[in-house]
């Protein structure tokens, strides 16, 4: 691998990204302060305006990074560079996962200190609050998976229609799972095995489609 | 002839709705090649295929020494490409550009990419989503041309551009190949384009090359004669005669391979040769495709 120029691919892409990455985490920050505030409007409000934050982020690297990339034709350019056609899906995972982990990790953590530290907030909501957010990071790189492999903006859309569907009914059916769902008021959090479970299953399917996109990239005779 | 730049043997791919036939290309180093063909003939896909994006099912490809796709990283380091479809980023400023291709690229001249800024009437600080299409094109090129890159691959460079334009953008190619080590392969369907700075021609239509050789070779070997014929003559029919248009007491001869004593052939069955012509590169490039889909109908 070339690594001098996925580096630069890499920063190429951070730095067209930057304002989103700071809109995501002063949206972040506010969704937090809101999620703090002693009322159950509030709670809510600011829990749905956090995983908004987080899909958003999603939506807009998958569409900016990749898909516009073909769509306004700059990927002639960046492909006239010295990189191969597998080089060039690497730096785009590496860009994407590198830009997107570090965001979703300080929301991450900050909502984790933020249950943790109020009083009016039940720490049981932890695990929860872990699951929901690995749950947008695996459906983010769904949606990579399908942009890069598919090179098209249609089937890209109808990954993220369908990811944010099933996000819904992932967290009707998390928060009615008995061993979950009886926990959630608890003053402390529950790390149970249908926790770990539903986590590995998260993490599988990161792994496999990340994994499919480099085995798919590998089959491919055509790249422009 | 000095090692070959570019070299196709038996070059073939195949789509659902075209096939790519058994290319032969050879471009020698220091040359400029015109690559002519209609719309849809192939020469995007020769340009990709060259460029390592398009893997072929048959054939052998190789530039500047490298094996095409394997080598294609070490081939681009020297090879800049240009190509109609081929956009900056929009948000950003040519400045942006100059100094991302610089980082990559050692050979970076950037006493040059300033005179190109001056003498292509660009600002560095202009984002590009405010450039024309004719500024885009420019600003392309000159990310190209300060790479100093040894071989050069344009594909339809000039579509688009203003008559101003266009003769900046040739000007400069000429420029570039006054370094003998540098080669340039360029496709267009505009004739007028190629025959002004090519050495070497290539056409293709339907996916397959119909002739390739040097440009005065194409130039010197085809010729229209004009006749006048007695009434009942027949005509004689050499090698080479693509075309034979008769009304009348008047006739046209059109000839791929015109030799000196070509109209002595006419003279001697009575006809007077009143005019042998030269053709330009369009009306061979048309006489060519014509001949071609004659022979091979689709």
């Amino acid at each position: 691998m070339n690594q001098e120029m996925l580096r630069r691919l890499v920063l190429k892409d951070w730095h067209f990204n930057r304002t989103a990455i700071l809109i995501c985490l002063g949206l972040g920050a506010l969704s937090l302060k809101v999620l703090t505030l002693p009322s159950e409007g509030a709670f809510y409000a600011g829990s749905v305006l956090l995983i908004s934050v987080v899909i958003g982020l999603g939506i807009h690297l998958v569409i900016s990074t990749v898909v516009y990339e073909r769509k306004h034709q700059t990927l002639p350019f960046v492909m006239s560079l010295p990189i191969s056609p597998m080089e060039y899906v690497v730096a785009k995972i590496l860009a994407n996962l590198s830009i997107f982990a570090a965001t979703w990790t300080i929301l991450c953590v900050a909502t984790l200190s933020v249950i943790w530290a109020s009083p009016g907030l039940p720490n049981g909501l932890l695990p929860l609050a872990v699951i929901l957010l690995a749950e947008l990071f695996a459906a983010y790189c769904l949606t990579l998976a399908v942009a890069l492999i598919t090179e098209s903006e249609g089937w890209t859309i109808v990954m993220l229609v369908v990811g944010n569907l099933f996000f819904n009914y992932f967290l009707y059916f998390i928060t009615h799972l008995e061993n979950i769902a009886t926990h959630l008021q608890s003053p402390v959090a529950v790390w149970n095995r249908p926790v770990w479970w539903t986590l590995a299953a998260i993490t599988t399917t990161i792994s496999l489609s990340l994994a499919g996109t480099l085995v798919a990239q590998t089959r491919k005779t055509d790249f422009l | 002839m000095t090692d070959p730049v570019v070299q196709f043997h038996g070059v073939s791919k195949r789509y659902s709705h075209f096939l790519l036939q058994d290319v032969d290309l050879e471009l020698p180093r220091g040359g400029i090649m015109g690559f002519i063909g209609p719309n849809g003939a192939g020469k995007s896909t020769v340009i990709r295929i060259l460029m390592g994006l398009v893997r072929p099912d048959r054939g052998e490809v190789r530039v500047l020494g490298q094996d095409i796709p394997k080598g294609q990283v070490q081939a681009k380091r020297d090879i800049g490409f240009g190509s109609e479809d081929l956009r900056l980023y929009r948000q950003t400023t040519l400045d942006w550009h100059m100094e991302f291709v610089r980082s990559i690229y050692p050979s970076w001249d950037q006493s040059y990419a300033d005179t190109l800024l001056r003498r292509f009437d660009l600002k560095r600080d202009q984002k590009v989503k405010g450039f024309s299409h004719g500024q885009r094109v420019k600003a392309a090129l000159l990310l190209v041309l300060a790479r100093r890159p040894k071989l050069l691959v344009l594909d339809e460079p000039t579509t688009g551009l203003d008559p101003v334009a266009r003769a900046e953008l040739l000007d400069e190619l000429m420029e570039v190949v006054v370094d003998d080590d540098r080669s340039i392969l360029f496709s267009s369907h505009n004739t007028l384009d190629v025959e002004q700075i090519s050495d070497y021609i290539t056409f293709i239509d339907r996916g397959r090359i119909l002739a390739t050789d040097d440009k005065e070779t194409f130039l010197d070997r085809w010729r229209r004669l004009r006749l006048e014929l007695p009434p009942e003559t027949v005509l004689p029919n050499p090698p080479g005669v693509v075309s034979t248009q008769r009304q009348g007491h008047l006739c046209v001869v059109t000839t791929n391979q015109f030799e000196p004593e070509t109209p002595s052939l006419y003279s001697a069955v009575g006809a007077t040769v009143t005019a042998v012509e030269p053709l330009t590169l369009e009306e061979i490039f048309i006489a060519t495709v014509r001949t071609s889909r004659e022979v091979q109908p689709s």
